[in-house]
């Protein structure tokens, strides 16, 4: 992967930008006025209970849906850009959009991976053809992505056929496939059963010590205060809090949060000595894949 | 009574039938799935002025008989638009009109009933409207659709026995020629109809199978 572009300015060293985001869907508010910024290498965790707009929000930063109003911006590129009034600011045409998401890999809960073609040619086809990468070469990046994930024998074999934590990780390997600089991840363990979760966190695990730059919706606690550099928290589409796993789940301050953290409070308390323990292994090394 | 030998002397007209019928079938098919492909698309455009004239299109074809579609394309065309057609035209087209309606509307089902997550699984990964189209949503769209594909092209064969009515020489027509001067009209259409069964048969259970295939 390339060096991190230096940008003078306010936005140097940020990924990704969302600054007053707004969506409302038959009169029901999902997202209520969002500011998000996800610097370079940092991986930020997005909790909150169920419904609370967390899919909306990370399907809102690639614009896979589209927010009412709000900017979104991606290494600079503004890919989005909405008054309150519904004045479209800065344009994105529809090939910037792309290539701005070719650069941010996306896991969805449901893996999504296309049926009809094989694990191999999964990894393959957006290389191949959105970034006009020879097929051999991309053939040997993504036997070498299998490889890493330990699925090298089913190259060729219909994704139908795997389990679901051999799935999310062929998921995993065709986002990383495109060299993307940000990962945003939906719940990528909560469609699995429990004894395949621990091969899915563990490429997850790699990928963040690697310091690749995330986003991820989870409910796995301690995931979230093993990884996470930033823990965010929303609450019926409201951000209500952001900072440090410490500070944010250990020690919340905000009634609300309070209350969010309180349900999981067991669990917390039981995980206090992981997180005391945890210590970062490359603090600030620039975004590669593994 | 049941006189087989009408039918053996006849034979060679018989045949020149099942050809033309044959020959209409394939073709009208292989033209209606070609129209069919573009006003289904145009059905699940996001533009209006796409979507509203393919809505119309397949909806005034679905809702006319086709033996009156086929007679208007025959009769009135000529009038109104002062293009004469031959009955071998008019029969083309009104098939074909009339199937890649249909068809059209199994491909409409048909990349409705495609997962949304593979769609946006591509539109993450940065691929094109037209990319996806072809290459995530319609092979899928495809197999979900070959079993209606294919019934509907069975109907089809059966319906280019209407062409008779326009004095196109199909099967049915040269039977019915035949039977005028043998007075054995009871041979030649169980001899018809045992031409029919035995092509059409066999696509009915290999639809069937797929069906059963893809649930
Ligand atoms: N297109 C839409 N139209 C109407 N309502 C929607 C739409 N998309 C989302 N919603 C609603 O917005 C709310 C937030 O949905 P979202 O999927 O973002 O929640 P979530 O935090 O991801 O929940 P979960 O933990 O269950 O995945 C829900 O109440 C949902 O029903
Ligand atoms: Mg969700």
């Amino acid at each position: 992967m390339a060096e991190p572009v230096r940008n003078s300015g306010p936005d140097e060293g940020v990924a990704l930008r969302a600054e007053d985001i707004c969506m409302a869907r038959g009169g029901h508010i999902i997202l209520d006025h969002v500011n998000l910024t996800i610097r370079r290498g940092e991986v930020v965790v997005l909790l909150g209970s169920s419904g609370s707009g967390k899919t909306t929000l990370l399907r809102s930063l690639n614009l896979l849906n589209e927010p009412d109003s709000g900017r979104v911006s991606v290494e600079g590129t503004t890919i989005f850009d909405r008054g309150p009034d519904g004045r479209q600011g800065t344009r994105c045409t529809p090939r910037d959009l792309a290539q701005v998401r070719a650069r941010m890999g996306m896991v969805f809960q449901h893996f999504n991976l296309f049926p009809h073609m094989t694990v191999l040619a999964n990894i393959v086809e957006a290389p191949c053809r959105v970034q006009n990468i020879p097929r051999p070469q991309a053939e040997a990046r993504a036997r070498a992505l299998l490889a890493q994930m330990g699925l090298e024998r089913f190259s060729s074999v219909r994704p139908g056929r795997l389990s679901g934590g051999q799935q999310q990780r062929v998921g995993i390997a065709r986002a990383l496939a495109m060299e993307p600089s940000i990962m945003l991840l939906d719940e990528p363990t909560s469609a699995l059963d429990t004894e395949m979760v621990g091969e899915v966190v563990s490429v997850i695990r790699t990928l963040a010590r690697a310091g690749m730059t995330m986003v991820m919706v989870t409910h796995e606690l301690g995931l979230a205060l093993e990884l996470a550099d930033r823990v965010v928290i929303l609450d019926q589409g409201k951000l209500i809090a952001d900072g440090p796993p410490r500070t944010v789940l250990l020690h919340p301050t905000n009634a609300r949060v309070q209350r969010f953290v309180g349900r999981f409070h067991a669990s917390v308390e039981a995980l206090r000595p992981l997180w005391e323990a945890r210590r970062h292994d490359n603090p600030g090394t620039s975004p590669t894949a593994p | 009574m049941f006189d087989t030998s009408v039918v053996v002397q006849n034979a060679p007209l018989l045949f020149r039938g099942l050809l033309v019928t044959l020959a209409f079938t394939v073709t009208t098919i292989v033209a209606g799935l070609c129209i069919g492909l573009l006003v289904g698309m145009a059905q699940l455009s996001r533009t209006r002025l796409l979507r509203w004239p393919a809505r119309v299109y397949v909806e005034c074809l679905r809702n006319v008989p086709l033996l009156v579609t086929l007679l208007w394309i025959y009769y009135a065309l000529p009038i109104f638009a002062h293009i004469s057609v031959t009955r071998m035209t008019a029969g083309f087209v009104a098939l074909t009109l009339y199937v890649s309606s249909f068809y059209a509307e199994i491909l409409r089902g048909g990349v409705l009933a495609v997962d949304r997550g593979h769609i946006d699984a591509a539109t993450a990964l940065g691929m094109s409207r037209g990319h996806i189209f072809f290459r995530v949503v319609l092979p899928q769209a495809v197999s979900k659709m070959l079993p209606s594909l294919v019934g509907q092209s069975i109907i089809q064969m059966k319906n280019t026995t209407l062409l008779s009515a326009i004095t196109v020489p199909d099967l049915l027509y040269q039977g019915t020629y035949v039977s005028s001067f043998t007075y054995h009209p009871v041979e030649i259409y169980t001899c018809i109809g045992a031409i029919f069964l035995a092509i059409l048969l066999p696509m009915t259970m290999l639809a069937r199978r797929m069906e059963q295939r893809h649930g």
